[in-house]
């Protein structure tokens, strides 16, 4: 039964956001906490709870947003000192590692010896960081489940007797939820009770999750006792040329191997529980990394662990080795523990995977043609303009995390602008507040970024201007493009205003659009930017800034075209 | 409980054409324009109007109903399309692709899409080959897609309409321009209801649409539609 020290450090993210120990904090991410500070579960605060609920418990609860990619790269120092004791390092989210203690014990006099090197090691890893206070645990077992919960202690576990370690504890901790409900309810509710189970009735009653759940309690460990020689095929491997000095392109040759290597995987019927990504420079330098998980890791998640890796590498920092030196020219993934897949029926006759998986390749190919940023994938959300109310990002790339809850609806309308005659579209019933000074819908269909200058005239040909109150000076009836043709105006409507960021002088933006409709039947969105245009950049006062537009100054942009 | 199965497999059936006709479903709005009242797989369609007449419009129109029912299309070449009123004219953008700035391979890479994507929209950068434009169509063909060029008098890039019409310009110039188009589409007209003198907000427009086609269509006709359309 292999032995593992385990490096556990609870509430990672909080610990790393720089919040001092005594003050309640947690991290939300889309309106659920998902860790939070010692302090803070004093106050009644758990993991899972709605934000609202968590800071009813604790009413002076700091909120932090949840960063993985600075949670992995910080935590790159730490094993980066516990690899120090041994090559291998396992990853399994940053937070916790483990390794084996097999050798390293065996050098280092004893297990209780190894771990107080390793926890020193740790320590100073962390003051570096700027961590004080108790913010790791470690401990050692037999295998890695009874390690994490030995880390949990700090204490280490003499060989054999995980069984009589782990009887008390309660069946949440297997992090099984939908099982460890159930069981509750049975009256089994410690892993001693489990572990006296008949192993196949368990399994029957269960299934795999059952048999897993009763060899963890046993203290056999999720993971067979011998490891077998890897299989040098289940692997994938890329060369990059020219070599690659940002994280990004990286990320994007690591998404074609991710895919190639969960094929292989899923040809055989395996999913990777296991994965070593191995990177390399042009100047021969490597850094490998083993990641494990609990679950079998798809695709998308191999290539969320090299992003981490990276980013954690490229950054560089830490003590001894640094940035890597050159480019980066070769990558590889290996899968070096599987477990057997769950798998998915694809419908006889293809249906909506099937084509899916093929516009996803496609756009991949595209991709790889033109540049990741070539091809987006674009979202609405809230607004005034018809520009400022879409977020674009390249296709593939998961959404940013949602500040609070799910996203607003997609189509907002303001009050008393449902219905009409004959409006189409997806009509929502104002669930959110509405935004004052936008313009009503439909929307352009061709919306010019950048906007182009215009200028627009009334009938006796002077410029026609908007007041600070948002009153037209004239009747708009000639518009043209600087220096360009003029077009007559037929009818016109407006002006909306809107001021954005009142109350930051340097970000103030004032705004006033109106909708014109040319004697050719086209229809145009013009805005009237105030304070914008040559002659806006005198300041005769600090009443009257250069923003404000007060003194009448401005100008004219075409924002869209109602084609 | 067999009815809830049933509507699984329906919804998992979807986006697959229908066996006999092998036709992608339209609003109804703008079905009464396309032969068969569906875009027709492997066919080309070119659409042409100057800017402003409602052409950008008219496409995502007709965009909407596949990509709510789970076909994937794509937008190339089309730096200012706007994504709001391709919301309101009820896409989902979610299986809508954008390639704003194909550069110069813009060829190869329509060809890329044609071969996985259902519907690939396209606004050429300027004059096109025939060889081009055959390769273009042969290869919608034989993949089953459905290739919408957007003709080239359409400018995304801020430029006014000429203020003369062009009386003379129609879609059989366009089936001109595009050799081996199947359909084409010229709009024009159009008045936008809603806005007077200084009061009011543009709510709808009427466009009158002049459709020529090959084989079913061969005669052009002129239609007229509300976009945004009623319901």
């Amino acid at each position: 039964m292999e032995r593992f020290l385990a490096v556990w450090c609870p509430d990672w993210p909080v610990s790393i956001s720089g919040a001092p120990p005594d003050v309640p904090a947690a991290v939300v991410a889309s309106g659920r906490v998902t860790a939070c500070s010692a302090a803070a579960r004093a106050s009644g605060v758990a993991t899972g709870q709605r934000r609202r609920e968590a800071q009813a418990h604790c009413p002076g609860l700091v909120v932090l947003r949840p960063d993985p990619s600075r949670e992995a790269r910080l935590f790159e120092e730490v094993v980066r000192a516990v690899e120090a004791f041994c090559p291998e390092v396992e990853v399994h989210e940053p937070g916790r590692c483990a390794l084996a203690t097999r050798g390293p014990a065996r050098y280092f006099g004893g297990e209780q010896a190894l771990l107080a090197t390793v926890g020193d090691a740790v320590e100073r890893a962390g003051s570096q960081l700027g961590l004080h206070g108790s913010w790791w645990r470690a401990g050692v077992a037999d295998g890695l489940f009874t390690a994490f919960l030995a880390a949990h202690q700090g204490m280490v576990v003499p060989a054999g007797s995980s069984a009589a370690f782990l009887a008390h504890f309660p069946v949440e901790v297997l992090g099984i939820p939908s099982l460890s409900g159930v069981l509750t309810r049975l009256g089994i509710g410690t892993l001693g009770q489990l572990a006296a189970l008949p192993g196949p009735l368990v399994e029957a009653r269960f299934g795999p999750e059952g048999a897993l759940a009763l060899r963890r309690a046993r203290g056999s460990g999720d993971r067979p006792a011998r490891r077998g020689p890897r299989r040098p095929d289940l692997a994938a491997r890329a060369e990059l040329d020219p070599p690659a000095e940002r994280s990004e392109a990286v990320a994007f040759a690591a998404r074609g191997l991710a895919e190639e290597l969960g094929g292989k995987l899923a040809g055989e019927g395996l999913a990777c529980t296991r994965l070593q990504v191995t990177v390399e420079t042009e100047h021969g330098e490597r850094l490998a990394r083993v990641w494990c998980h609990d679950g079998p890791l798809a695709p998308p998640a191999m290539v969320e662990r090299v992003r981490w890796q990276l980013d954690a590498w490229l950054k560089g920092g830490g003590r001894g080795d640094g940035p890597p030196t050159g480019g980066i020219t070769a990558l590889r993934l290996a899968a070096d523990e599987t477990m057997p897949a769950g798998g998915q029926q694809l419908g006889l006759w293809g249906g909506v995977a099937e084509s899916a998986g093929r516009a996803t390749r496609v756009l991949a190919r595209v991709q790889g043609m033109l540049g990741a940023g070539a091809v987006m994938a674009a979202e609405v959300g809230g607004g005034r303009s018809p520009s400022a109310r879409v977020s674009v990002r390249p296709w593939g790339e998961a959404p940013p995390p949602g500040r609070d809850g799910p996203s607003p609806p997609l189509l907002l309308r303001g009050p008393g602008l449902l219905g009409g005659p004959g409006m189409g579209g997806r009509l929502v019933a104002g669930e959110l507040p509405p935004w004052p000074g936008s313009v009503p819908s439909p929307s352009p269909a061709l919306v010019f970024r950048p906007p182009v200058p215009v200028e627009l005239l009334d009938a006796d040909g002077m410029p026609v201007r908007v007041s600070s109150r948002g009153a037209t000076s004239g009747a708009p009836a000639w518009v043209s493009e600087a220096r360009g043709e003029r077009v007559e105006v037929v009818a016109w409507a407006g002006p909306w205003v809107a001021d954005e960021h009142w109350w930051d002088p340097a970000a103030r933006l004032r705004q006033a659009r109106l909708q014109v409709v040319t004697a050719a039947g086209a229809a145009y969105l013009l805005n009237w930017r105030y304070g914008g245009g040559p002659a806006g950049g005198h300041a005769s006062g600090p009443a009257s800034g250069p923003a404000s537009g007060l003194d009448g100054h401005g100008e004219w942009l075409m924002e869209g075209c109602y084609d | 409980m067999l009815e809830t199965s049933l509507d699984v497999l329906d919804a998992q059936a979807r986006p697959l054409s229908l066996a006999g006709e092998q036709l992608l479903e339209v609003s109804p709005a703008v079905a009464d324009l396309l032969p068969g009242r569906g875009l027709r797989r492997g066919a080309t369609m070119v659409v042409g109007g100057e800017q402003g007449r409602g052409t950008t419009s008219l496409v995502l129109g007709l965009l909407a109903v596949p990509t709510a029912t789970g076909s994937w299309c794509a937008a190339l070449g089309l730096p200012a399309l706007g994504a709001v009123a391709a919301e309101e004219l009820g896409v989902d953008l979610a299986h809508l692709a954008l390639v704003p700035a194909p550069g110069r391979q813009w060829t190869s890479a329509t060809a890329a899409l044609l071969d996985g994507l259902d519907v690939v929209v396209v606004r050429p950068p300027g004059p096109v080959s025939p060889s081009d434009a055959r390769r273009l169509s042969a290869r919608a063909r034989s993949r089953r897609s459905v290739l919408v060029v957007l003709g080239s008098s359409l400018a995304g890039t801020g430029k006014w309409p000429g203020s003369r019409h062009d009386a003379s310009f129609g879609p059989r110039q366009l089936a001109e321009a595009w050799p081996g188009a199947d359909l084409c589409l010229v709009v024009g007209g159009g008045e936008w209801v809603g806005l007077g003198a200084g009061f009011g907000r543009l709510e709808g427009r009427r466009l009158e649409v002049v459709v020529w086609g090959r084989g079913a269509a061969a005669r052009s006709s002129r239609h007229l539609l509300w976009l945004p359309a009623a319901g």
